[in-house]
């Protein structure tokens, strides 16, 4: 009966490579222009350590949600914490992760917006990128998850393309010797970088979502996994970079380092101003992630009310996202206070319900097998 | 507003839920049957009735040589070999000097197995129970022989009517490859085919459709190669189309495809024989349509559009070369005017200077803004590409050169564009004559005009939200269940390398992966380095699935 | 067909969403392309900044290559004054047609008040400001930026493309080092790292050295010189001719201007950089030590290290120069093993000698032009954490120990002097 529910709300099936490049699109998207100056200003020439140590915790959080996913197979995380904590309680945790996708819709749809305005469009209002921005993912999500996914591998192409051709360009300027001294840290305070969710890789808690609509769903860890280490890979070197050619002391005058970066490349005297590429980049890049989000957060509300599509939910959210993402900050300086520190709440919602609800199944199955044993 | 509505509820309904199939038969048999009768004179009065007094209908009543029965044929004239049935029909029948045995015995009750059988001598000959059936394939040029109180007509195979020869392909010029294209006659095309793949697998399936028209549809495909259920999706669908007339492969093109309001083509078409035919081998389906050269290819996707098969005959090389400069001229025909609109009205900056001072200096003093500029240079060059067009050919170049040149340099003299705009509007006309498919260079035309629009109001984050949802139109179309992206998107490696890479041909050992044919190996291991003895080799490779490479 | 006709109701919607606007929207020939900035600042006043900026008039320079007509100026100056960088900025903006579009500013000057007030402002500015290139050359003159500009004398038709060329030159003469607006930042930011500037001047150099070789010596051009057209007339050396030069380094400590140095200080200084090339070098003859031997250098590497002796800091500096002979005043024949030995070892003295020349100029300034701190920071971080505070002091008294090892490679052409046999 689950199944039919599954199959009536997302009737497509995506491949486990193109549930991986989601997730690499989710955390590649506003980590590559917010992490470096937070890193950068809590841990100098060490903060791609920080983003290092961060994959380890994405990877936690990842097994326990694949482990989950294969334990009660064909659910997504909003039915079996039904089966799992009972109706009520279940419903409410699941309203839980929907806010929290949500609260990451209308977060990304800010920043996006403040970025445009303060760096390429200073007499644009907010609203234009914004509600654009919410059309083109509400358009996305109507038309299913397979054609999100497709799309997605295209604009992968191009994000991680051009990065790469931004990162050769820098070559040049590189100057090995700012990124020493090299593993002077504390640990402790390492650690604390690594939790701020920019760093850490918390998107893989997504696959809790995705897992039942992959093709096999077995390989689900294994195209996560590659993912979040792939996507910080790619930051790690991605800050290298960024303090190879300016020092940690530069990055941090700087309130869009990435941005700085393409701002001072110039090649021949021709090539120069690369810094539109880097929003073609970003727009394409953040419409993938917000596609992916509200695709999570309308899925989940509609399995939690139990509707029989998704499209309903579609444009509520969507309203909702925008006007949250409005009244979300006052101003810049808020959004960015907020990124960079970590707080309990997502150290629960990432890390700790799904422990328990890990837990709560072992305990489930136990309980069956003896409950079995003794029938016998 | 409301008619539209009406009619596109028809449209959806008309996908959603197919209707079996009706038959022709079926649809013609609205005459009762038992209007027909063996009685030759009250036939012959019932033809005329129902075939008018078209003055190529031809009836000709005889009597067997010794008058032992009474015949009639009918023929249309124009589309019957009358040598043939003057020869072979007539001539056996009528004539004394060759009368034979079975003339003698001729009655009426064994003349219909006797003519059938003996007395004529015409390779393909069928029969028709009812009057009705016979006029259906008189109508297509057969000849039809109506025996007096005889029920079965028999049907002469002698269709021949004033054909094009084959020639060489207008619309796809190639410099290397066969000098084939396919004509109008769907006997031809069938033959171009078949000599291109003399395999025992090579099926034409017919079909029919249009109730007017009765035109005749062929499904060519290799019967162990192609999905069996992408081939039972375009019978279906071609079994679905219910109209009064089929006059072009666009006709068809329209019914079947995925989506019908994309404005991107989904099938693609051709009328390359060659192209055809390695569309067959990969596992395709081509629909052919008769009174029209251009055949299509199901599925397809995007990418095939800037494939030529030039590229499968010239060196690996030169196919990579051409196409990424396809590639390249593609994305220039979409978005060059828009980014050069977004880029000289928002991101001035992102000019070298002195190209920009030059710009500058350029529209100094012309009243348009850039925008308007641009749709007035694309407008008025899509007018003189069409006009260009509908010309004869001698005066259309002239045409292209007084308009091209006279009048953008008498539009800059006047200060009406800017010599800028004038050479983006240029390069991208080039390219968009570049693309090799005419139907997907068309809908790159037609979204240039928003991308401009965009693109002057948003500057380049308008022309990226246009580009957007283009992808996500592209990534939620489908072909016959093979997205339209693929092998970019979806796709193995392989097919991904292959989209822009052609292998040398003795590595191109697999066929495309979502195609899905049921046999994916092409061909054995060829690679230069193995000498096998010829005649350990077998002809085709195919059955030697399981054979290891370099063993024989 | 109800999903299709929402979408395309919210299409419509999001489309009107832009046609209200069009706000950034601006068409090029509506922009004053400013191609340099020079920032003054004038200490007492209320509204001390006074900036200046360069426009180039797109008609000129296009029509320029028809017909010189009226030989008018292709750039125009305009300036503002104002409390702040961007008051100025509007201020100056009152008197144009255009609006004033700073993306395409390729060089930055800084008038000497402005840099011994200090650059904070400045650089907040250039950053805060979405348009001003950061890679826009950071240039220092002399009294006031804004005379830089009104210069006649000069190889390109707009006086900015003659400063960029002048840039581009200098990395073939290694007589200063024009940096960057953000490698300038960079290195006010590291600690254990002062910041430069290359230095750039107006007046001819021959006329400091030869006083009386031009008749009549007048500071002029100190105006707006629209009557640039005269003097490139009179053709010759009637009038004091006004030229630039681009040579030597200002240098900052804090971001405010701690000193000059010269060029030849200057090239000393870019020894340690290890960016000398292309440079030429006049080393006495080893024999007859009035004559000199002229060197060109073609490459150089430089290794700096800090050394921990007894608790006592120091720095050694490697030089490994590589530069082959290009002319020699005398005739000593100089082709043997161990002439160039000797040359060697006198070319080895003449740069160790620049480079401690340099060195006591940079200590005598305070500024830690090199980078010292910065390089004792990453291998010996905890030192240099005691030593941060008060760096300039400690490195005023740091000693440094030079090697430098030069191998002249060619000789040229010449195998011989060109003399008589058996003279």
């Amino acid at each position: 009966m689950k199944k039919a529910k599954i199959g009536s709300l997302e009737k497509g099936k995506i491949s486990p490579r193109q549930g991986g490049e989601l997730l690499v699109i989710s955390l590649l998207a506003t980590s590559i222009l917010l992490v470096p100056a937070v890193a950068v200003e809590q841990q100098g020439q060490n903060a791609w350590l920080a983003v290092l140590l961060g994959t380890i915790w994405g990877l936690v959080t990842l097994s326990i949600v694949c482990w989950l996913g294969n334990k009660h197979p064909e659910e997504t995380i909003f039915q079996y914490t039904e089966t799992l904590l009972g109706k009520w309680l279940g419903k409410v945790v699941g309203l839980l992760y929907v806010w929290s996708f949500l609260r990451v819709v209308a977060i990304v749809i800010r920043e996006f917006g403040d970025f445009m305005t303060t760096s390429f469009m200073p007499n644009t209002p907010l609203s234009v990128f914004s509600l654009s921005l919410i059309f083109l993912a509400a358009w996305t999500v109507f038309a299913g998850l397979e054609v999100l996914a497709r799309m997605n591998e295209f604009i992968i192409l191009l994000v991680i393309g051009s990065l790469y051709f931004i990162l050769l360009l820098s070559l040049g300027n590189w100057e090995l010797g700012y990124l020493q001294p090299l593993f002077r840290v504390e640990f402790l305070s390492l650690l604390k970088t690594s939790l701020i969710p920019e760093v850490w890789a918390v998107d893989t808690i997504t696959f809790a979502v995705i897992i039942p609509f992959l093709t096999r769903p077995q390989r689900a860890l294994a195209a996560g996994a590659a993912a979040a280490v792939f996507a910080n890979g790619l930051l790690a070197i991605g800050l290298i970079s960024l303090l190879a050619t300016f020092g940690p002391y530069f990055l941090l005058v700087t309130r869009f380092p990435i941005l700085m970066f393409v701002r001072s490349i110039s090649v021949a005297q021709i090539l120069s101003r690369f810094e539109v590429l880097i929003m073609v980049v970003w727009v394409a890049g953040v419409f993938a992630k917000t596609t992916f989000y509200l695709y999570c957060a309308c899925l989940g509300l509609a399995q939690i009310t139990g509707l029989k599509e998704i499209r309903p939910v579609v444009l509520a959210l969507g309203t909702i996202a925008v006007v949250w993402s409005f009244s979300l900050f006052e101003n810049i300086t808020e959004l960015e206070a907020s990124v960079s520190t970590t707080s309990p709440r997502v150290l629960l919602m990432y890390f700790g319900i799904p422990l328990f609800l890990l837990v709560l199944t072992w305990l489930k199955e136990k309980l069956h097998k003896r409950q079995l044993g003794r029938m016998q | 507003m409301a008619n539209a509505f009406t009619f596109l509820k028809k449209l959806v309904a008309r996908k959603e839920k197919p209707k079996p199939p009706m038959t022709n038969n079926k649809q013609a048999a609205r005459k009762p049957e038992n209007d027909d009768t063996p009685v030759l004179s009250e036939r012959l009065a019932l033809i005329k009735k129902r075939l008018g007094e078209s003055n190529d209908v031809v009836i000709r009543e005889f009597n067997t040589s010794k008058d032992q029965v009474k015949l009639a044929l009918l023929l249309i004239d124009g589309l019957v070999d009358k040598k043939m049935i003057n020869d072979n029909i007539m001539l056996p029948i009528l004539s004394n000097t060759l009368a034979n045995e079975y003339s003698e015995k001729l009655t009426a009750s064994n003349a219909f197995e006797l003519l059938n059988k003996h007395i004529t001598a015409v390779s393909e000959l069928s029969q028709a129970s009812n009057l009705t059936q016979a006029l259906k394939m008189v109508l297509s040029g057969d000849t039809a022989l109506f025996i007096d109180g005889e029920q079965r007509i028999i049907v002469f195979g002698t269709r021949m009517w004033e054909k094009r020869t084959v020639a060489e392909p207008v619309t796809e010029a190639a410099v290397r490859g066969p000098r084939e294209g396919f004509t109008e006659t769907m006997r031809i095309n069938t033959s171009l085919l078949r000599r291109r793949i003399k395999h025992e697998n090579l099926r034409f399936e017919t079909m029919k459709a249009g109730r007017r028209t009765a035109t005749d549809i062929n499904l060519v495909y290799i019967n162990d190669i192609v999905n069996q259920e992408t081939l039972a999706e375009v019978r279906q669908r071609i079994a679905a189309i219910d109209t009064d007339a089929i006059l072009e492969s666009g006709y068809i093109e329209e019914y079947i495809e995925d989506a019908p309001f994309s404005i991107f083509p989904q099938l693609e078409h051709t009328e390359r024989v060659d192209k055809a035919a390695a569309a067959i081998l990969e596992g395709r389906v081509l629909v052919m349509t008769d009174n029209t050269p251009f055949m299509l290819i199901v599925p397809t996707s995007f990418f095939q559009f800037i494939q030529a098969s030039e590229d499968f005959y010239e060196r690996p090389y030169v196919a990579l070369f051409l196409r990424l400069l396809r590639l390249f001229v593609l994305n220039i025909a979409l978005i060059l005017p828009a980014t050069y609109v977004a880029v000289i009205s928002f991101h001035q900056e992102m000019l070298p200077t002195s190209l920009l001072l030059n710009i500058t200096a350029a529209r100094e003093g012309i009243p348009f803004p850039a925008v308007a500029e641009a749709l007035l240079m694309e407008g008025t060059f899509e007018v003189l590409r069409e006009a260009g067009i509908r010309l004869p050919k001698t005066v259309g170049q002239a045409v292209s050169i007084v308009g091209g040149l006279v009048i953008g340099d008498a539009a800059i003299r006047a200060g009406l564009v800017s010599p800028g705009m004038v050479i983006i509007v240029a390069a991208t006309a080039i390219s968009t004559f570049a693309i090799p498919a005419f139907n997907a260079s068309v809908a790159l035309r037609l979204l240039r005009f928003p991308l401009i629009i965009l693109g002057a109001m948003m500057g380049l984050y308008g022309v990226i939200f246009g580009l957007i949802i283009i992808l996500i139109h592209l990534a939620g179309l489908q072909s016959f269940g093979v997205p339209y992206l693929t092998p970019l998107v979806h796709g193995t490696f392989r097919d991904m390398v292959k989209t822009i890479v052609r292998p040398p041909w003795w590595a191109n050992i697999f066929r495309p992966r979502l195609l899905d044919p049921q046999q994916r190996r092409r061909q054995a291991t060829n690679t230069w380095a193995r000498h096998t003895p010829l005649e350990e080799r077998e002809l085709t490779h195919e059955e030697s699935k399981d054979r290891q490479p370099g063993k024989g | 067909m109800k999903k299709q006709l929402t979408i395309l109701c919210l299409l419509l919607f999001c489309l009107s969403l832009f046609t209200a606007g069009c706000w950034d929207q601006i068409e090029v020939e509506e922009l004053a392309l400013v191609r340099a900035i020079a920032i003054d600042y004038q200490p007492g006043r209320r509204s001390p900044y006074l900036v200046t900026f360069a426009i180039s008039l797109p008609s000129d320079v296009a029509g320029g290559e028809g017909g010189g007509g009226g030989g008018g100026e292709p750039t125009q100056l305009f300036s503002g004054v104002g409390a702040s960088m961007d008051l100025a900025l509007h201020q100056a903006s009152l008197n144009l047609s255009r609006q004033l579009f700073l993306s395409h500013a390729s060089v930055i000057l800084i008038g000497e008040e402005m840099a011994k007030h200090g650059l904070a402002h400045v650089f907040d500015f250039i950053i805060r400001n979405p348009q001003v290139r950061l890679n826009a050359y950071l240039l220092y003159t002399n009294g006031f930026a804004q005379q830089m500009l009104t210069t006649t004398e000069r190889l390109e038709i707009g006086i900015t493309e003659e400063i960029i060329g002048m840039i581009e030159q200098a990395r073939f003469i290694s007589e200063t080092e024009p940096l960057p607006a953000y490698k300038f930042l960079q290195k006010v930011v590291t600690p254990g790292q002062a910041a430069y500037t290359a230095l750039l001047q107006k007046g001819s150099p021959l006329e400091e050295i030869i006083p009386g070789l031009q008749g009549e010596q007048k500071p002029g051009g100190q105006e707006e010189s629209s009557g640039g057209s005269d003097s490139s007339e009179g053709g010759g050396g009637e009038k004091a001719k006004e030229v630039l030069t681009l040579a030597g380094l200002a240098a900052f400590r804090n971001q405010k201007l701690a000193g000059l140095m010269n060029a030849q200080e200057t090239r000393g200084f870019l020894w340690f950089l290890g960016k000398t090339s292309r440079t030429y070098l006049a080393i006495s003859d080893p024999q007859k030590p009035k004559e000199i031997i002229t060197l060109h250098v073609s490459r150089a590497e430089t290794k700096i290290k800090p050394q921990i002796k007894n608790g006592q800091l120091s720095f050694s500096v490697e030089v490994v120069t590589e530069g082959d002979i290009r002319s020699q005043t005398s005739t000593t024949k100089i082709n043997t093993p161990e002439m160039m030995k000797k040359v060697n070892s006198a070319n080895a003295a003449v740069i160790k000698q620049e480079m401690e020349k340099a060195l006591h100029r940079m200590q005598q300034l305070q500024t830690d032009l090199v980078g010292f701190g910065s390089i004792l920071n990453r291998h010996e971080p905890k030192l240099f954490s005691r030593l941060q505070d008060n760096w300039p002091e400690e490195f005023s008294k740091l000693k440094v120990e030079i090697v430098v090892t030069s191998d002249v490679r060619r000789a040229g052409m010449q195998a011989n002097p060109a003399l008589p046999r058996g003279e």
